[in-house]
């Protein structure tokens, strides 16, 4: 019995003991391990995960509505608005509400695609999407087709279609200033030129509206809500004229036109003074409202030949081609132009002078190079003082002069002026241009010899403006810029652009002979074609082989021809750049600077300087045919009327034979050129019936006066100067032939001199 | 043993049950309740108020009045059972058992008009407002039985008959029943109970090895996605945020309102994931809000109020007079404890979702006077410690 209870005992005491035991094993894994690991894993999502988590959370939570910063508006230097953002909506549907709200999806998409004029299956497909919250309709539409969406929406009590406020660029110009400007891209951020550059200016900061919502997207009970306000986008003002503008685009269009140019034009007008760009034109050019269209006919023309599955790939390669701003993009070889900055250090540094004299035979040889360097005019200019090398752009005269300047002086010119890097002006994507490396240019005089007349190294347009800027205002180099001010959206200036030069690159003596000079390019040199009757304009024409074009189908080779003109030479306000890339050999006009862009530049110079409020002057010669008012007439005796128009320096004749003047042609009022004969009627019947304009192109000055004054109108001359010269032709006229027009109208005839061979 | 001994044990076991309850356990029960009705309020009232139509304050403090009506009636009922000699439920275990099972019958019996179905699942046996889980019932049958039995089986435990198949066979046929409403998380927190029970107990130690091991191939063979079954849930497990807007939605909101939390929480009351963002809010997920509110420091010490009422459950099992209020001890425990681990574990993704609710916080009246109830019984057995022998 004992035995038992004692084996009993023994077992219930071994029982307990493994309770207890195990028991504490229990306790360690669930009273300890357990709320460790939990303790560890709360920290992880708690501590570690915490930022991560919570945005995502907040991002549920909240509600926020942007507001939308108004975009900046950039103006041209003479006030108009070049760029300006106007309110718009952009519409999007939910689909997946569509969806869940059981609404009637062809109703949608036909009553959307009838408002908004978008393709009716592409909004069905865009419906079908029913686990999207956002398909975008159509962006940006205006307030009108937005109040048609919104009654739609309010009538039919649908929902799953939205209205987001947003905005929308337009620019008023068009295409003018296009490649400067630049345009935006879908979203209102900058892609291109100034939009692209002082996108962070113009943008402003958007503001935020965040509230709370629940998962229903109610707003909640006690409310959160954060408002940070839109701070609206910065204005510019440019140094850019529309009219310069304008005037430049135009007469870079003629020029492209009439000479057959293939690869387009480009143009700069400067204030000497400043660095500010008055226009800078790159043809070809689009509509900044539409930049992906492609205007230019050769572009169409290429993207037409294109192989279908190359089509997408060749209309990127063509809209960048368009967008391209070749004034800073690209790079050319400056050819004679280059030639103002070769004779200022010449001048400087006092190896040559105004007494110097050059022998031309047509070619030269320079120490290192076995074949000759021409002249443009291969039998030679014969003995020349500089002012006659500098008129006749003379090659050899040009290696002579470099030559005396030394390689490491001239390079360290170049480098003054800024050849070597950048300008720095704030436009998108500047080209540096291509100098040789020092060492190299040091080590022999070939390269200099053919530096010093503008080839074998290569600028970009504005730096080469840039440079011979600072060669006639005095030998102070600028900055070239385009943004003259920013606003902020009060309206007050937040930054002013600085005029302070760069630096001194010759004397203001220096400059002044060098002005000299070049006034003798357009005096009778080369550049003759770009006179302007009463201003004082210097200038140098360029005629640059490009180095490589050089083919057996193309034995001349492919050539960019170029005018620099500088005005008023004795006070130079702008200099102005033309350049025509490879003018077509087949339209009649000898290929040269002299003969294309020269008379290019002296019809926008004889539109540019009146507008700069700058006044003609004329020399004798000049006043004669100088534009003069015709005096009013009409009531007074002919005696009377006789004498007023002698004073004013009209000769005239009448018609009739009443005592008082009834009638005159052209009526008082008209600015003809002073040479012209004005008709007095004496009671006489003026002659209602219209003259014909007669063809006058191709005819000697002399031919054309002929003709159009028996034609019963008036000559007016433009360009060239030494008119009388043998040479001396009619290059267009400005009323096309066969028109009819009052009698006593003006036509406008460009002269040109077919001489200049650079 | 005479009728005189009988007595004589009856005499100085109701003087043993007039002993003093386990004041830290009793104040560490009261603290959670009391956090947890207070959590309970702010977890509930958005949606309380969202969908009601009348939108009224005593609208969105609905769910909190009855929550806390159901606390003091549970902490009232948990005194009263704590001077109620525990040795009486070794003559209920049977009858207990007996009734679990019949009301498991009945929450499966197809158009049953007292079973309620929620989610797909009918768990719920109820009246006019009233209504609770014959799963609760059956947890606690199984403590109650286990103990009883184990405890007067002693070292026979060890035998498999005796100590394994046995129960195996029990829990066989309550798992079964469960599975059918269905309820996993419930059999897996019955079945967990009675393992541990068992191990207590004192089966043999192969078996214990063989358990273990069973269970841990069990668990690999479900991470490793090779069974069809509960694969999609592991799925959602490893990668809620893939699935968010589905099936990992609530893990997914979830986790948002415990990272929103971060060291010190966005305060309490202030939560925004109640806002209707994260489903079940104030019953199974309720612990997501408690991080959202109080964040890592709140969360943590709720935690540690946890593991001490764990810890303080398992002392009094290893001080109890004897080995059947040991056992006892044991399960409740036990119970507490898998129930919080795998609440807080779900909440944080830790394992697989599956509904669990977290003692003293989620909401249901009854449930929370089960608990409090069976605290209750854990009470009376610490009244019957022996105090330390005097001289």
């Amino acid at each position: 019995m004992a035995n038992h209870r004692d084996r009993t005992e023994t077992s219930i005491k071994r029982a307990t003991q493994v309770l207890k035991r195990r028991t504490l094993i229990l306790a360690a894994f669930l009273g300890v391990a357990a709320f460790v690991a939990l303790a560890g894993r709360l920290y992880y999502l708690q501590i570690i995960c915490h930022e991560e988590l919570q945005e995502r959370a907040v991002g549920q939570q909240t509600r926020s509505s942007t507001i939308t910063a108004s975009r900046g508006t950039i103006f041209s230097s003479d006030g108009e608005t070049l760029a300006i953002s106007a309110s718009a909506e952009t519409i999007f549907i939910s689909p997946h509400e569509i969806e869940e709200t059981e609404a009637d999806k062809e109703l949608i998409a036909d009553t959307l695609a009838r408002i908004l004029d978008v393709d009716r299956d592409t909004i069905r497909e865009k419906e079908d999407k029913v686990e999207s919250y956002y398909q975008v309709v159509r962006p940006r539409v205006e307030k009108e087709l937005a109040d048609q969406v919104r009654e739609f929406i309010n009538e039919n009590k649908i929902r799953g279609i939205y209205l987001v406020p947003d905005s929308k660029r337009y620019y008023p110009f068009g295409s003018l200033a296009c490649q400067v400007v630049g345009f935006v891209r879908d979203d209102n951020v900058g892609a291109y030129g100034i939009e692209a550059l002082y996108d962070e200016e113009l943008q402003g900061t958007a503001g935020l509206v965040v509230t709370e919502k629940n998962a229903r997207g109610e707003d909640v009970l006690y409310k959160y809500e954060q408002y940070y306000d839109a701070q609206d986008g910065d204005s510019l003002v440019l140094t850019v004229d529309t009219n310069i503008q304008h005037f430049l685009e135009q007469g870079l269009a003629d020029a492209v036109k009439k000479f057959g140019v293939k690869n387009g034009a480009m143009g700069i007008v400067m204030n000497a003074k400043t660095g500010a760009v008055l226009a800078m034109v790159s043809l070809p050019d689009y509509d900044l409202n539409a930049p992906r269209t492609l205007y230019d006919e050769h572009l169409t023309a290429q993207l037409e030949s294109a192989p279908e599955e190359e089509r997408n790939s060749t209309l990127a390669d063509l809209q960048r081609l368009q967008w391209r701003n070749k004034a800073v993009n690209d790079t050319y070889e400056p050819g004679s132009t280059f030639k103002i900055i070769t004779l200022s250090i010449a001048l400087e540094e006092g190896v040559i002078s105004e007494s110097s004299t050059f022998n031309c035979v047509g070619k030269t040889y320079v120490s290192g190079w076995e074949k000759p360097m021409w002249c443009s005019k291969h039998s030679g200019h014969g003995h020349q003082t500089l002012a006659e090398a500098v008129a006749h752009s003379c090659n050899p005269a040009f290696i002579q002069i470099g030559l005396d300047i030394g390689t490491e002086k001239f390079y360290d010119y170049v480098g003054d002026y800024g050849f070597l890097e950048a300008t720095g002006i704030d436009l998108q994507g500047e080209q540096k241009g291509i100098f040789f490396d020092e060492k190299n240019f040091n080590s022999n005089v070939v390269s200099l010899a053919s530096a010093a007349f503008g080839q074998t190294f290569t600028v970009t347009p504005v730096a080469l403006v840039t440079a011979i800027s600072a060669a006639v205002n005095g030998g102070y180099l600028h900055q070239p810029y385009i943004v003259e001010q920013v606003l902020d959206s009060e309206g007050a200036v937040v930054y002013q652009h600085d005029n302070t030069p760069v630096r001194q690159v010759i004397s203001e003596e220096t400059s002044e002979r060098v002005c000299a000079l070049l006034e003798g390019v357009v005096d009778g040199g080369t550049g003759k074609n770009a006179y302007v009757a009463g201003y004082r304009i210097g200038g140098k024409t360029g005629t640059a082989d490009k180095t490589g074009t050089k083919t057996d189908a193309n034995p001349q080779g492919d050539v960019v021809v170029s005018f620099v003109g500088i005005a008023p030479i004795d006070d130079p306000e702008i200099v102005l750049l033309v350049a025509l890339d490879t003018p077509s050999r087949n339209t009649g006009y000898y290929v040269s600077g002299g003969n294309m862009a020269a008379p290019t530049a002296g019809t926008l110079m004889s539109q540019i300087l009146p507008y700069l409020g700058i006044e003609p002057n004329y020399s004798g010669d000049e006043l004669a045919s100088a534009d003069t008012n015709v005096p009013n007439c009409v009531g007074l005796s002919a005696a009377a009327a006789k004498e007023r128009l002698a004073e004013s320096g009209f000769a005239c004749r009448t018609v009739g034979s009443a005592e008082t003047v009834t009638d005159q042609t052209p009526v008082g009022g008209s600015i003809v050129p002073g040479n012209a004969e004005i008709i007095l009627y004496l009671g006489a019947e003026k002659s209602r019936e219209q003259c014909t304009v007669p063809n006058v192109v191709g005819k000697t000055a002399e031919q054309a006066n002929r003709e159009l004054t028996n034609a019963g109108l008036i000559m007016k001359v433009m360009g060239t100067s030494g008119g009388s010269s043998s040479s001396v032709y009619v290059m267009s006229q400005s009323i096309a032939k066969d028109q009819k027009v009052d009698a006593g109208t003006v036509v406008s005839v460009q002269l040109t001199d077919t001489s200049v061979t650079d | 043993m005479t009728a005189e001994e009988k007595l004589e044990k009856a005499r100085v076991n109701r003087i043993m049950s007039k002993g003093p309850v386990d004041v830290p356990f009793v104040l560490l029960v009261l603290l959670l309740t009391a956090i947890g009705v207070l959590m309970l309020f702010s977890a509930s009232f958005a949606r309380a108020f969202y969908e009601s139509d009348s939108r009224t304050v005593a609208a969105a403090t609905s769910v909190f009045t009855r929550q806390l009506a159901f606390a003091l009636v549970g902490i009232g009922a948990m005194f009263a059972i704590s001077k109620w000699d525990y040795h009486k439920w070794r003559r209920l275990a049977v009858p207990l058992m007996i009734f679990a099972i019949a009301l498991l019958v009945l929450v499966i019996i197809p158009h049953n008009p007292l079973a309620i179905t929620r989610n797909n699942a009918t768990r719920w046996l109820g009246v006019s407002g009233f209504s609770f889980q014959p799963s609760e019932v059956a947890k606690f049958a199984v403590i109650v039985y286990f103990a009883a039995t184990i405890s007067v089986k002693k070292d026979k435990m060890a035998r498999f008959k005796e100590g394994v198949f046995d129960y195996m066979l029990l829990l066989g046929v309550l798992s079964l029943l469960m599975l059918m409403e269905p309820h996993l998380s419930g059999t897996v927190l019955i079945l967990g109970i009675g393992a541990c029970m068992m191990f207590v107990g004192g089966i043999s130690r192969g078996m214990v090895v063989l358990g273990v091991g069973t269970g841990l191939f069990g668990v690999l063979l479900l991470i490793s996605e090779v069974l069809p079954y509960g694969r999609s849930r592991v799925m959602q497990w490893k990668d809620p945020w893939a699935y968010a807007q589905d099936e990992g939605y609530q893990t997914v909101q979830s986790l948002l309102a415990i990272g929103s939390g971060g060291l010190a929480g966005v305060g309490f009351g202030k939560g925004r994931q109640k806002l209707l963002y994260l489903p079940e809010e104030h019953n199974d997920m309720i612990f997501a809000i408690v991080c959202e509110e109080l964040g890592f420091i709140g969360a943590a010490l709720i935690l540690a109020l946890f593991c001490f009422l764990v810890l303080r459950g398992f002392w009094i099992a290893l001080n109890a007079r004897d080995r059947f209020g040991g056992l006892l001890a044991v399960g409740i425990t036990t119970m507490i404890a898998m129930q919080t681990f795998l609440n807080v574990a779900v909440v944080t993704n830790f394992v697989p979702n599956t509904g669990i609710s977290l003692p003293f916080f989620s909401y249901g009246g009854t449930a929370l006077m089960i608990q409090l109830g069976e605290m209750g019984v854990l009470l009376s057995v610490s009244r019957q410690i022996p105090g330390p022998k005097s001289g």
